[in-house]
């Protein structure tokens, strides 16, 4: 199976690579995994005093389409609002990389770690 | 969807011992055998000795008898493994992919990643029996078992090829 060009370039210059310290009251963290393959995908968010998410990292252990799926979601984060986040949906990240049916479960894989980390962010300002 | 326990005469059970799995395989295969059949059921022979193969497959790894069961059972394996898990996996990846993590430290991950699938063999064995003591939440203590099985296994694969 080949792998469209935009994966290919997300998996090569992958965007916003790297960690926020999660416990950062501002910091909301999602760990998510897919046993069937044994990918883990790591993606937090630093959401202002507005409620806009102002930067966004993931680190994700996985096959191509998983790399390229959690970069890619951190791109629409980055700039966003916490509702609107709440609107992407695993289908944009089909569409924009092309990810044949197999490859699907990555994207939902991005989508939960999306709410993942809004939720984790979320939980701490109730704590607060 | 076959039901691999009566396809080889067996009760919906898991405990299994390896010897009566073999046994009641080679009977089956015996009487499904196409040189037994007459020429008119050939096709029909080749379909139940496949069937018999797949079924003996399998049973006999005690994971995959379990799998088998659950589905059977209806119930999908699709789950968030625990955050604890993840977390765990997580930071061994990161050893793995750092250049300057010592050997040592690499053989220490692997003898405590065997050390939980051997304690997961046994949680195994554990859900096995209430299984057959006719206890069902046994079936969901099976699937948290076998969604932690699948990550073992590719770490320990990785620590193995790391290691080596």
């Amino acid at each position: 199976m080949a792998y469209s060009e935009k994966v290919i370039d997300h998996y090569n210059n992958p965007r916003n690579i790297g960690s926020l310290d999660k416990s950062d009251a501002s910091v909301g963290t999602g760990m998510v995994g897919a046993p069937e393959c044994g990918d883990v995908m790591k993606l937090q968010i630093r959401v202002n005093e507005q409620g806009v998410i102002e930067e966004a990292k993931f680190k994700t252990f996985g096959c191509g389409s998983a790399i390229a799926s959690s970069s890619l979601a951190t791109e629409y984060l980055k700039g966003c609002t916490l509702d609107n986040a709440l609107k992407i949906r695993n289908t944009d990240i089909v569409k924009e990389l092309n990810l044949p049916p197999v490859k699907i479960h990555c994207s939902v894989l991005a989508e939960d770690a999306i709410r993942a980390a809004i939720a984790d962010y979320q939980a701490k300002q109730t704590q607060a | 969807m076959n039901d691999y326990f009566t396809v080889l005469g067996l009760p919906r059970r898991l405990t299994l011992h390896p010897a009566d799995l073999d046994r009641l395989y080679r009977e089956h295969s015996w009487e499904a055998h196409p040189d037994r059949r007459p020429r008119t059921e050939q096709a029909q022979a080749m379909t139940e000795t496949a069937l018999l193969n797949e079924a003996y497959r399998t049973l006999k790894d005690p994971y995959r008898r379990a799998q088998h069961l659950l589905a059977l059972e209806g119930i999908s394996l699709e789950q968030n493994p625990p955050q604890s898990l993840l977390m765990a996996v997580f930071e061994l990846q990161e050893l793995l992919e750092d250049p300057d993590t010592p050997p040592a430290e690499l053989i220490a991950q692997k003898l405590h990643w065997q050390n939980r699938a051997q304690t997961l063999d046994q949680t195994l064995h554990q859900a096995f029996s209430e299984w057959d003591q006719g206890n069902r939440t046994a079936l969901t203590t099976l699937k948290a078992i076998l969604v932690q099985q699948q990550y073992l296994n590719s770490l320990l694969e990785k620590l193995q090829i790391a290691t080596n």
